[in-house]
């Protein structure tokens, strides 16, 4: 066997468990498939709660699950903040463009606008957390509307289907285009956002 | 003009739990267990931003109190560090040294707490945050004011807290991510 061949061969096996690793680390867990039946049956409650944290597990099955729920968000203040907090965990392509519609689209209330944008902002580094608040007078800019936080020990999962190296930069394009949007203050947050992001543009 | 000491003066920051946003049921990773995020951001503190009324500088907004509230908020996964739970079952009844055994699983809660800063330990993130952004944001952000605009006010207060913020942040990390905050010194747990 020529040298070239077996350097070829010995290439392939190193890709092949490379390949091995990567699938066992994206298994869904035993907990996955009953949290995304409990979804499909309309839960509401706890039990839409417990099935929205327990998807945050499951890199196959989750990111779907989660990016169906975006069309057609909770009314529900905490089962919205529970899946804005899922979707900024999970970092999958699915979940990047479900957050990015949603964020998008005005008629969607402002809630879930706001909580679709802390999505992103989860899609664009593990680390970036936002808390909004009400301003103290009216007229100021998007700093008085926002707290940033780098986390301390990041939890971000990946899901089976990557981020792609764009997603920063589709971020701040989402960013940009609510930066001119009608709600006053979706405008001013976006705006202060697309000039704070850069900043955390490290390592992802 | 000469700047007010403003060195024993304090930020406004307050701790708290999220108990909504709970940690993933199936920890993967130590961070699942516990985090902390430490928010810090300029505000106009109520009834601390005065507009001077007459003399030379008419018009011109100051603050009399420090212009950063900050928050630090800590999620603990109460339901992971509990008897009976997946983790709980996850780990073996009896262990080799080093590796965690089921026995460990609850005990190891309010050390968690006590790293995260519920208690306001001065080695845990958040006593660290808080320190630090007591030592470094007050003076930086002293002499700041505007004429006529609060808009204005709030922006250059940011600017001037930023790096204060930055450093505290930095150094509320732990130890292993250049901070100093030192690690739980726990046994090994296994992971979903």
């Amino acid at each position: 066997m020529s040298k070239l061949l077996r350097s070829f061969q010995a290439l392939a096996l190193l890709e092949l468990i490379a390949f091995a690793g990567v699938a066992m680390a994206q298994q869904d867990g035993s907990w996955c498939a009953p949290a995304e039946a409990s979804l499909r049956s309309s839960a509401r409650g706890d039990t839409y709660h417990r099935a929205i944290r327990d998807l945050v597990g499951c890199p196959v099955s989750g990111p779907q699950a989660l990016a169906a729920q975006w069309a057609h968000p909770p009314e529900d203040t905490v089962a919205l903040q529970i899946l804005g907090d899922a979707s900024a965990t999970l970092r999958d392509r699915r979940l990047l463009r479900a957050a990015t519609s949603a964020a998008l689209n005005t008629s969607n209330r402002r809630e879930v606008r706001l909580t679709a944008i802390q999505a992103l902002l989860g899609q664009f580094h593990p680390s970036l957390k936002a808390v909004y608040r009400t301003p103290a007078e009216p007229g100021l800019g998007g700093v008085a509307y926002v707290m940033l936080a780098e986390q301390d020990h990041p939890n971000d999962r990946p899901g089976a289907e990557p981020l792609p190296p764009s997603a920063q930069d589709d971020v701040l394009n989402v960013l940009r285009q609510l930066s001119s949007d009608q709600d006053e203050v979706i405008r001013k947050i976006s705006d202060y956002l697309v000039g704070r992001l850069p900043s955390f543009q490290g390592p992802k | 003009m000469t700047a007010r000491d403003w060195t024993q003066k304090t930020v406004n920051h307050r701790v708290e739990e999220d108990t909504v946003r709970k940690l993933p049921t199936h920890p993967a990773q130590p961070a699942d267990l516990g985090t902390h995020e430490p928010f810090a951001q300029a505000y106009l503190p109520p009834n601390a931003h005065p507009q001077i009324q007459s003399g030379p500088n008419e018009g011109m907004f100051y603050f009399t109190e420090v212009p950063v509230e900050a928050l630090s908020r800590i999620r603990i996964n109460r339901i992971a560090l509990s008897t009976n739970s997946d983790f709980y079952n996850l780990q073996p009844k009896n262990a080799s040294p080093g590796k965690c055994k089921r026995s460990d699983v609850v005990p190891f809660l309010p050390l968690v707490e006590d790293h995260e800063g519920l208690t306001l330990s001065p080695t845990s993130h958040a006593g660290v945050f808080r320190n630090e952004l007591n030592r470094q944001v007050p003076q930086a952000t002293e002499h700041v004011v505007s004429l006529n605009d609060l808009a204005l006010l709030i922006d250059r207060a940011d600017t001037a807290a930023a790096p204060g913020i930055q450093a505290a942040r930095n150094t509320s990390k732990d130890q292993k991510d250049g901070g100093t905050v030192p690690p739980i010194p726990y046994c090994t747990f296994k992971y979903f």
